[in-house]
This record gives structure tokens, sequence and C-alpha cells, in this order.
């Protein structure tokens, strides 16, 4: 008897096994199989044709995956809430924001992607995904959306040459719109932060060319013992900027037709252009005699900037090892750092955090460049690309929708003003049209703070912090003019590196930028020996020169090949 | 003249072991003490043991909203739960496969000791979890699929084996079935053995973060690594991206939290496993011996 019930339990267990296996196969609410590209246009088109008619009624109820990265910002829950609320018979939307640490969000979008997730919007960027997931086909093309009566928002915030210089070639060879470009202008103006009380201190009332901030930089270093001049990240600002910029190198070299283009992590290759006609070109790592067609004085390295940065060394004007340094802007407001290098948007911050850490302190600001100072025309080189996009990708069913979302954004300032800014009269306050402040009583660090670039960023939509003094304020209206750009000449072009990512992995550029970046902090003396015995050490490793050649050949090829089409 | 010998090599070898542990404890003492002070002497004069300004202010930060205790809540619950689940579940897998009366049970073992040496890879991982099995946004994400870790299995087999075969045959001779030998006979016997599985499991379900990272959106559900994991993260980019914006913002967009709040985090993650190593460890001692030599 007793074996029986034993035999019959061992049955039941090993049949429950059983179960247990097939019963993940079948799944309860199987989700559908994700879209092929084919179809989802197709399925898109039949939404909009029967939306067009219908936009009056109120739409389907709709859940929206948005992918962001970083921290999620407080209170954002709340504005979500607001903005449901205002939308609940327009759009009809639930949205549903996932933020993902930057440092995996690359892998988690491909990943999520691969496994046929569906995403309705994910923030990318040419810096990110954007070049390999537009090549295999994971993102649909938006240039239906654009120019397009039925997306008014999108058309009034979206002028026609922002798109064309912000299009990626597709699969089938030809520009589309891959992201929906969010950008604020289309370059920085960065500048030289210093203690002006310490200036005043030692006579020097206020920073006005190179020779004032070395003069600042010398006595900073002379007085003060425990202030290091010039303090930065090893990876950020580096001292070439503000040597290369007082020189105004690039202008200069834009001005003689010399053009510098990235190939990714092989380097910035320097090419000269006349007449559209690619002339000469060079990759670093290679002989110079690649060099000798160039316009002089362009046709020799010149190692100027790295003897300046190793005057500084000396000088003690940079820290002996700034290789580790990962927190300049902190000890800058902390009081150990005589300058720091920065944007002018943060002028605001910087100067907050600098008072309330040392008393008496005062914030100065050096326009290091000098026709930016001067707010001299054609005098910031740009592609008019912006550097932040979000996508839509080929899985989603939603496309419609996300884009009507979007387009709600960027209809009106109100609209816009509440996810980049927030609740107003709560976690800001308007003053006119385009400024803000913070109320009474809100606390800095718990306030509704949104990175706009990755949802609302627009040109045309612009507030700026009522706090910023007028010589900060008067740059701001330099960067809004067009005429303040120059034109990059490979503006529209991005250099596809799939022909040659082989070559590109070679170890060797890597361990090149490691010792470039001695030169970089100074740390290296003899420039010029060392330098002409790392070019040696380069010239020696064929594999690394062929691979240089093949890097270049296939860059003039896709950039002469995109000259031609202009 | 050997005796004090003797004694004076105890004494070398005892200072030598102390100053060991103190550059040991060293560390954390410094977290400790740093994650007290004030956050711009931190910044101005580095991690010091003493340092001059003392404030709660991070742990006041950490505590005032609610992701810490929540998350706590979680990695609590994964954690029991989850070893509770694995130690049945490995010890019923491991009594099956010991001894010498399973057939096929070469094949089987075979199977199991393959898994530990390929897997299909991530995104064949992923597509599991989250189609077939549909764990996203639950927290048997964190349990599910790692309950049984093969290593230990092995483990507690070998550890099995090791009990006297008159023991079984003499409760099969009164008539005990496997269950029953199991369960009132094996289990009792092998406690050093569960308790080093256990805290093995346990450890890694209190260090587990990954499952948060790729199938867990809802914030509630997040586990204490998983935090820690992500403010580190986003510092270093914090750091490093050039947030270009032209018309700003009156707080730089992303800046990363205070150094004391990052060292209150930190403090506040390990502390009870801090405190419970001291009762465990010598089963943890004893218990790397399980499955080695008999006797």
């Amino acid at each position: 008897m007793k074996k029986g019930i034993k035999r019959t339990l061992a049955l039941v267990f090993a049949v429950t096994l059983m179960i247990s296996l097939f019963s993940a196969c079948t799944g309860k609410n199987s989700q559908s199989t994700p879209g092929k590209s084919e179809t989802s246009p197709a399925s898109s088109e039949q939404n909009n044709q029967s939306e067009s008619s219908a936009v009056k009624t109120p739409l389907e109820p709709v859940k929206l995956e948005v992918m962001l990265w970083g921290d999620k910002p407080n209170q954002f829950d709340e504005i979500v809430d607001e903005f449901e609320r205002q939308t609940k018979d327009t759009l009809n939307i639930d949205l549903n924001v996932t933020w993902t640490p930057l440092a995996d969000y690359g892998n988690k979008i491909k990943l999520m992607l691969s496994a046929g997730q569906k995403i309705d919007l994910a923030f990318d960027a040419p810096w990110l995904n954007m070049p390999s997931l537009i090549a295999n086909g994971s993102y649909i093309e938006l240039d239906k959306y654009f120019n397009n009566d039925q997306y008014p928002g999108l058309k009034k915030a979206f002028n026609e040459s922002l798109l064309n210089n912000n299009k990626f070639a597709g699969p089938d060879k030809q520009q589309h719109v891959y992201g929906v470009p969010l950008g604020q202008g289309y370059a920085p103006v960065y500048a030289l932060y210093y203690r002006k009380d310490l200036a005043q201190k030692y006579g020097i009332s206020e920073i006005k060319t190179y020779e004032d901030m070395l003069a600042y930089f010398d006595a900073v270093k002379n007085n003060e013992p425990g202030i290091t001049p010039y303090m930065f990240n090893k990876d950020q600002y580096p001292p070439a900027w503000i040597i290369d910029g007082n020189r105004a190198i690039k202008i200069d070299q834009a001005k003689n037709k010399v053009w510098e283009v990235s190939t990714g992590p092989s380097g910035v290759a320097k090419l000269y252009i006349e007449d559209n006609k690619i002339k000469a070109a060079y990759l670093p790592g290679e002989s110079t005699d690649a060099l000798k067609d160039f316009p002089a004085p362009f046709n020799t390295i010149d190692y100027t900037t790295n003897e300046e940065i190793l005057n500084w060394h000396e000088k003690g004007y940079i820290e002996s090892n700034a290789i580790n340094r990962k927190d300049a802007q902190d000890q800058f407001t902390a009081g150990k750092g005589g300058s720091y290098l920065q944007t002018l948007d943060s002028y605001v911050a910087l100067e907050n955090a600098l008072k309330a850490a040392v008393p008496g302190s005062e914030l100065g600001v050096y326009v290091y460049e000098n026709n930016v100072r001067n707010m001299e025309p054609a005098s910031l080189i740009t592609e008019f690309k912006f550097w932040n996009f979000l996508s839509i990708p080929a899985t989603s069913q939603n496309a419609d929708r996300s884009m009507m979302f979007l387009d709600w954004i960027f209809a009106n300032q109100q609209n816009h003003d509440l996810f980049e800014y927030g609740i107003e009269g709560k976690n800001w306050i308007a003053v006119g049209d385009d400024k803000y402040k913070l109320p009474d009583g809100v606390d800095p660090g718990q306030n509704y703070v949104f990175p706009g670039y990755q949802l609302t960023w627009n040109p045309n939509y612009m507030r700026l912090a009522e706090a910023y003094p007028q010589d900060v304020v008067k740059y701001y209206g330099y960067v809004a003019q067009d005429t303040t750009f120059l034109k990059h000449i490979s503006s529209g072009f991005s250099f596809n590196g799939e022909p040659v990512k082989n070559e590109t992995a070679n170890p060797s550029f890597a361990k090149m930028a490691a010792d470039n970046s001695g030169f970089e902090l100074g740390l290296i003396k003899n420039v010029a020996d060392n330098k002409a015995k790392q070019e040696q050490n380069l010239l020696k490793d064929k594999r690394l020169q062929e691979d240089i050649q093949k890097i270049k050949a296939e860059l003039v090829q896709q950039l002469q090949a995109f000259l031609d089409a202009q | 003249m050997r005796l004090s010998s003797l004694w004076s090599l105890s004494t070398l070898f005892y200072i030598l072991t102390a100053l060991f542990s103190l550059f040991c404890v060293y560390p954390f003492v410094l977290v400790l003490t740093s994650s007290l002070t004030d956050e711009v002497e931190l910044i101005r004069n580095g991690y010091s043991l003493f340092p001059s300004n003392w404030s709660i202010a991070a742990y006041k930060a950490i505590f005032s909203t609610s992701t810490i205790p929540r998350a706590y809540l979680v990695t609590i619950f994964v954690t029991v739960v989850g070893t509770c689940i694995s130690l049945i579940v490995t010890s019923m897998i491991a009594y099956a496969l010991s001894g010498r009366k399973l057939y096929y049970r070469n094949h089987i073992n075979f199977i199991f000791y393959f898994t530990m040496l390929f897997n299909g890879g991530l995104v064949s991982f992923y597509i599991l979890v989250t189609r077939y099995l549909q764990l996203t946004d639950s927290i048997w994400v964190y349990i599910v699929p790692f309950v049984l870790n093969p290593w230990n299995m092995f483990l507690m087999r070998n550890f099995f084996n090791e009990i006297p075969d008159e023991l079984y045959e003499s409760s099969r001779l009164e008539g005990a079935g496997e269950w029953r030998i199991l369960w009132q006979i094996v289990l009792p016997l092998s406690l050093p053995a569960l308790a080093t599985i256990g805290l093995f499991y346990a450890l890694m379900y209190w260090n587990s973060w990954q499952p948060a990272l790729l199938f867990i959106n809802n914030d509630k559900l997040f586990s204490l690594q998983y935090i820690i994991m992500q403010i580190i993260r986003n510092i270093d980019i914090a750091q490093n991206i050039a947030v270009t914006s032209t018309a700003g913002s009156l707080i730089n967009t992303q800046r990363p939290p205070a150094f004391t709040v990052r060292l209150a985090t930190a403090m506040v993650t390990i502390g009870p496993i801090i405190f419970l190593y001291p009762f465990l460890q010598r089963y943890f001692v004893g218990g790397l011996k399980v499955g080695a030599i008999k006797g």
C-alpha cells in the first residue's frame, strides 16, 4: 500500500515538473512578435489616415515607453501626472519613463532592441548608438512628421535648415531624419572662471588678455601656496584649450582651407580642401610627409602649444600631476583652485557654490578665445549639428502617438516649460518671456531639474536664469546669431566607420592617445625631441601605418563623395 | 632558551597580525569618519580620521527620501526568501545525485556541470526572462533565475556522499522512505554544509544588482546595491560629460551628489553584513572544508 502511494506521489511530482516546463512555452498574455521595419511604416500609415479624420474625437489610451538616461529628477512623477492631467482629453497618453545610468544605457538599448522589446521613444546620439542602429534598420525615418501641417508644433520648432543639417545616411544611402534633434545652440562659449577677489588683491583689476591671465597665475602661484592657479580634470579641459583658443588655431586653419574631421577612435584627420576637392589628408600617427601639400604654415607639425603647456607646468600654473584629478570644479568652488574652465551657462551655479564655501570671494569671467570675446562674426566653427536626438525604434507600435506627444511639447512655450522647468509657481517663476527664477524658499537641491537635452531643448524655447550678469547675457545674443558661426565644410557628413572597423580597432590608436596625454599635462620635457622619438616609434609600427592609410583612404573617399553631392 | 625564543616569536606574530588587521580596518574607519564630516571641509582637506567639522547632513539626506529604506526591504526580502528556496532546491537535487542509486546520474551530473562552463549569452538570457518567464518589473526576477548554483550543488552532494552508508542502510531497513531520510536524517547531519551554502547564497542575493539594471524599471523595486551602482555610474558620467547649454539652468543639471552622501550610502549598505559576519564566521571557516576529504 505504502509503496503504491509512494509511486503515485513520485509520478505526480514528475508530471508537475514536466508541466512547469511546458507552461513556460505557452505564456500568458503573449507579447506579439516584434514588428519588422517593413510592417510598421505600413501600419502607421493606416493609423495616420484614420487619425487625420478622427483627430477631434478622444483617442484610445496608450502607454508610451520612453528610455532616458541619468538620475530620475526629483518630483518627476508629479510633472508627469500634471502632463497626463492636462492632456487627458487630447492625447490620452500614459507616459512611462525609464531612467538608466548612462554607462549602461547604450548596451541596455541594444539589448532591448535585439530582444524585440517595445520601446516608443529612446534617447540616442551620434556619440552613442545611432550610427550602428541606423545602419541595421532599428530606427524609423521621421521625415514625414516634419514640415507637416498635422504636426504644427514640430513644424514651428524645427525649421528646414536645422533638419537638413541633422540628417543621417540610412540603409538606402539617402539622408533622412532619424531622430528629433535636441539642442539650444550650435556651439557653447567657454570661459575661464577666476577669483576676482584674489586678482584685485594682487593688483589685477580684471583679466582682459592672455598676458593678464598669466600675470594672475603668477600672482596666485607666488602668494597663495594652497591654491593651484589653473585647475582642470584630465579628460575635460586641458590647458591646450586656452592656449589654442588664444592663438585661434582652428579659425586660422579654416580660413586657409584646412579642416579637421573626426574618424572616431582613430583620431582627428586634417584635410586640405580647395574648391570642394580634397587635395591632401593627414591622420595623426603617420609620417609628417603627408603634410607637405598643405598650405604653409600648416605643412609642418607645430609644437608651440606643447611647449607652452610645459612652460605652464614648470612655472607651477598647473598641478604637477593632474592625471587623477576628477573633481576640479568642486576644488575650485571650495577655494583650492585659482581658475577653472567651463561653459558660460555654469556662471550662476559656480557663483552660488563659491560664495557658500569661501566668504568674501567673487567670480570673474574671462572669455579666452579672442574673437569670441570681442564678439566678431565667423568666430566659432560648427557643423550646425546637435548632439542629442530622440529616436523611435522600429519595434514601436505607437510612432504616431509618440510624435504627437513631441508635437505637444513643442507647440508652445507653456507646454515646453512644463517638462523643462516644472510646475510654474512651484518649481520656477517666469520673469517676462525669456527669463525665470526660483521661487523663494525652494531648496535648489530638492527642486525639479530636468535634463532638457534629452527631451525638450530647442532654440525657439529658451529661458535664461534671471541671475546672470549682463556681461554674460550679451554672449547669448551673440551665439543666437547665425553670422557668429563659420560653417564646417563637412556639415551634414558623418564618417561611417563600418568598412574599416577592423582597422580602427587597432590598439595602437589608444596607445597613441595615452602617450599624448603626457604632453598634454606638461609632464614631458624636451618636447621636440620626444615628439620626434614618438614619431619614429609610430613609423616603425608597420601594421599601424597600413591601417592609417586604409582609414585615410576610406575617409577621403566618403568625404569626397559627400562634397561632390553638395 | 627554547621556550623564550618561542615566546618572542609568537609575540612577533601577534604584533604583525595586529598591525595587518589594523591596516585592513583603516579604510573602513576612514570611510566612516569621512561620511560624518562637513562637505566643504572634505573637499578642502581630504579624508582624515579626525576631521574638525562633524556633520550628519549626509545621513539626513539619505533618509529624507524613502529610497534607501525601501531598497533595504527589497534586499532583505530577496535574501531571506531566496536563500530558503535555494537551500531547499539545492539540497533536494544534491541528495538525489548523491549515493550510487540513481540511474544515469553521471549524465545528469554532466548536464549540470556543462552549464557551469557555457551559457547562452546575455541576449538569450534576456529573452528568456522577459518574454518567457515574464519576470520584468517583478521582485521574483532577483530570485527565480538564480535559485540553483551548480557549484554549490556539487559541494552539497559531496558532503552528502560522506555520510556513512550504514546510516542510509539502517534507516531503510527501518522502513524510512527517501523523503524521510532527507528531511530527518541527512539534513540535520549536514548543518555545517547548509550554513556554508546558505551563506554563499545569501551573499549572492545580497549583492545582486544586475537583475535591477536589466529587468526592473519600477524604482520601488531597486535593490540596495543597485542604488549604489547608479550613484557611482552617474557620478562618473556627470563629471566627464560637457553639458553645453547656452541658456543654462540655475543648477548644473546632473551635478553628482556630495562626496559625503556617497560615503554615507556605502556605509549604510555594508552595515548589516559587517555585523552579521562575526556570528557566521565559524561556519564559514569550518564549512570551507565541506566536501573535502573524508573525516
